[in-house]
């Protein structure tokens, strides 16, 4: 069975994060995920937009779900803050009475139109429930056996619950599954479904760095080896921002923080270098050492 | 039915010296909450476990507590859907207060922080000549925010607070954001400057914490987006680093389709060197790292399209 997707990679896997861009497209090619990218589609919003005007934030990702209608395909992102600001648009427009009508008035001028249908999952779910962990775990070639890792799953692939519809927020498994069949052992912790700070980096600094700081501690505490998140706005905080957050906290951290497909590609046998493991600020060597020498 | 078994916080400042978790075989009935165990257990077991509770009906707000990690209130949480997804039924007090004893919280803080938003009319504008009329569109803004118990489940929930006890923290913010959109509130009260001020609502990460856990489906969250949607398009929002960054963000998109990452903190930073440094520094260790590059930033897409688009939203309006 081929899977299709109209792609919206999000403007972090293009920009800060190239390195989730790269990987993704390796591992969906080892999985036989057909990616056709959307290159023309807006920004989602991100969460940040819907702060000055929602109907604005409204049409933009109708113009996206007008894109992806027009080629008959579910889109599919790597990043949780757009799948969660596209299925919140999504909502918006769905529930709201006459915002069909008000955002297609608009796109009318620009020769598109929102037919109402549009399907957005992410990498993660297409891993559980199209891929199958069962596939998933046949596919693997170095399992990453006696790694302990922390799923860090972030907000906005949880909440609200009834339009993310996966995972319970307070117990989410969607990722800890996903590590079990890639071989690895899920280090369970509190923080793994809290906010990771990134939107108030700017605003609050120490409030931002603290709550990063708090969620790397745990996981260190609990005997993590590394982190991993579907989220790169989460991953710009916890890798980016980690030795200052460390400052923030008062104690050294030093947790590698990979991408989901980074770490999916790695237990498919792709090399570390393609991957761009070697991109991240806090380094994977060790890591890296101690996966090659329990093989 | 079967036995349930309870795991409950228990902590007497006065007397204990650490925290403990007592455990208790309950009998079930059908349709149990979890707060009618906890007066079985307060009846014919322990008389000195501490909890508040009131009108046992999702209506007073007392008995909000965590149970198996959820905010929620003990009234409204039956024990057979607890067990569906755990063996035990675990139960804490509220987070972010400070503990009375066993699961009682002190709202103290709860309320000074409501204080703070002013939540009235303010009693010295002149009285209408007959009644304040709204229209049911006009009651429909504030409605959410309303229905609000104060049972402070948000609040335990809430992320930011957990770091920062200056933050204004979602009750008390939802409650601002439902007088200052009150139709008959020509003359609210409402102190944008606090609003505006350290914890206030630019200090909110949208992790959507406060709407999953709040009972009455308040949406805390959602009241302080339109509070920050209030203070972009009248008042004096625009010039807090929140501000700047959503108004930067909207440009950046407007103008490029997709967000200049590089600009953005260079734009709402400016003039805070000290800050910009700390930035410019990660960005240099990024850079060694291959992971930006010194090009030019690249516009998508449908730029044309997206400048029309909000031109045309701008008409709409």
């Amino acid at each position: 069975m081929s899977l299709r997707y109209a792609y919206y990679p999000g403007c972090v896997a293009k920009g800060n994060c190239p390195e989730l861009y790269q990987s993704m497209a390796l591992v969906a090619g080892r999985l036989g995920i057909d990616l056709v990218e959307l290159k023309k589609a807006p920004c989602t919003g991100a969460g940040v937009a819907a702060s000055q005007d929602l109907l604005l934030v409204d049409t933009y990702n109708a113009l996206t779900f007008s894109m992806a209608e027009e080629m008959g395909l579910p889109i599919l992102t790597i990043c949780s803050t757009c799948v969660g600001s596209m299925r919140q648009a999504e909502a918006r427009i769905k529930e709201t009475p006459g915002r069909l009508d008000q955002v297609n008035r608009v796109l009318r001028d620009q020769g598109r139109r929102y037919g109402g249908s549009a399907q957005i999952t992410h990498f993660l779910w297409v891993l559980l429930r199209e891929i199958g962990l069962e596939r998933l775990q046949r596919e693997v070639r170095r399992p990453l056996a006696g790694l302990r890792i922390a799923p860090f799953y972030g907000c906005y692939i949880l909440r609200p619950a009834g339009i993310m519809g996966v995972d319970d927020p307070d117990h989410p498994t969607s990722l800890d599954r996903v590590i079990r069949a890639l071989g690895g052992e899920p280090v369970e912790y509190t923080g793994k479904s809290r906010c990771c700070g990134f939107p108030i980096l700017l605003e609050n600094e120490a409030a931002s760095l603290a709550m990063t700081g708090n969620h790397l501690a745990e996981a260190v505490d609990r005997g993590a080896d590394l982190m991993v998140t579907p989220c790169p706005l989460c991953h710009m905080n916890l890798d980016l921002q980690q030795s200052r957050a460390a400052r923030q906290i008062g104690r050294p951290l030093d947790l590698p923080v990979l991408h989901l497909p980074q770490l999916v590609g790695l237990a498919l046998g792709i090399p570390p270098k393609p991957l761009g493991l070697s991109r991240h600020l806090v380094s994977v060597r060790g890591l890296l050492k101690r996966a090659t020498r329990r093989e | 039915m079967d036995d349930a078994i309870f795991q409950i916080y228990r902590y007497d400042p006065d007397g204990d010296r650490a925290p403990r978790y007592d455990r208790f075989r309950v009998p079930l009935r059908r349709g149990m909450t979890v707060l009618e165990v906890l007066l079985h257990l307060h009846q014919w077991v322990d008389g000195s476990l501490a909890f508040r509770l009131s009108c046992r009906s999702a209506v007073c707000g007392s008995c909000a507590m965590r149970i198996n990690g959820r905010h929620t209130l003990a009234c409204m949480t039956q024990v057979s859907e607890v067990l569906k997804t755990a063996p035990i039924v675990i139960v804490e007090p509220l987070e972010n207060l400070p503990l009375l004893k066993d699961l009682v919280v002190d709202m103290g803080t709860f309320w000074s922080k409501m204080d703070a938003v002013k939540p009235w009319q303010d009693p010295t504008a002149p009285s209408p000549e007959g009644e304040r009329l709204q229209s049911p569109m006009e009651l429909d803004r504030i409605e959410r925010e309303s229905t609000c118990i104060h049972c402070g489940a948000c609040v335990s929930s809430c992320t930011v607070l957990e770091v920062d006890p200056r933050f204004l923290a979602p009750a008390a913010l939802a409650k601002a954001k439902r007088h200052a959109c009150d139709s008959r509130a020509e003359s609210a009260g409402t102190p944008w400057d606090v609003l505006n001020g350290p914890g206030g609502i630019w200090d909110c990460t949208r992790c959507m914490e406060c709407v999953h856990a709040c009972p009455k489906d308040v949406r805390p969250m959602e009241a302080i987006l339109e509070l920050r949607r209030e203070a972009l398009a009248s008042l004096s929002g625009g010039e807090t680093v929140g501000g700047r960054h959503v108004r930067f963000f909207v440009e950046s998109v407007t103008r490029d389709g997709v967000l200049d990452e590089r600009a953005l903190p260079l734009q709402i930073l400016r003039g805070q060197w000290l800050r910009l440094f700390g930035l410019i520094r990660t960005g240099i260790r990024m850079w060694w790292r291959g992971k930006v590059t010194l090009g030019p930033h690249h516009p998508v897409r449908e730029v044309e399209t997206m400048r029309r688009i909000v031109a045309s939203v701008k008409e709409q309006r």
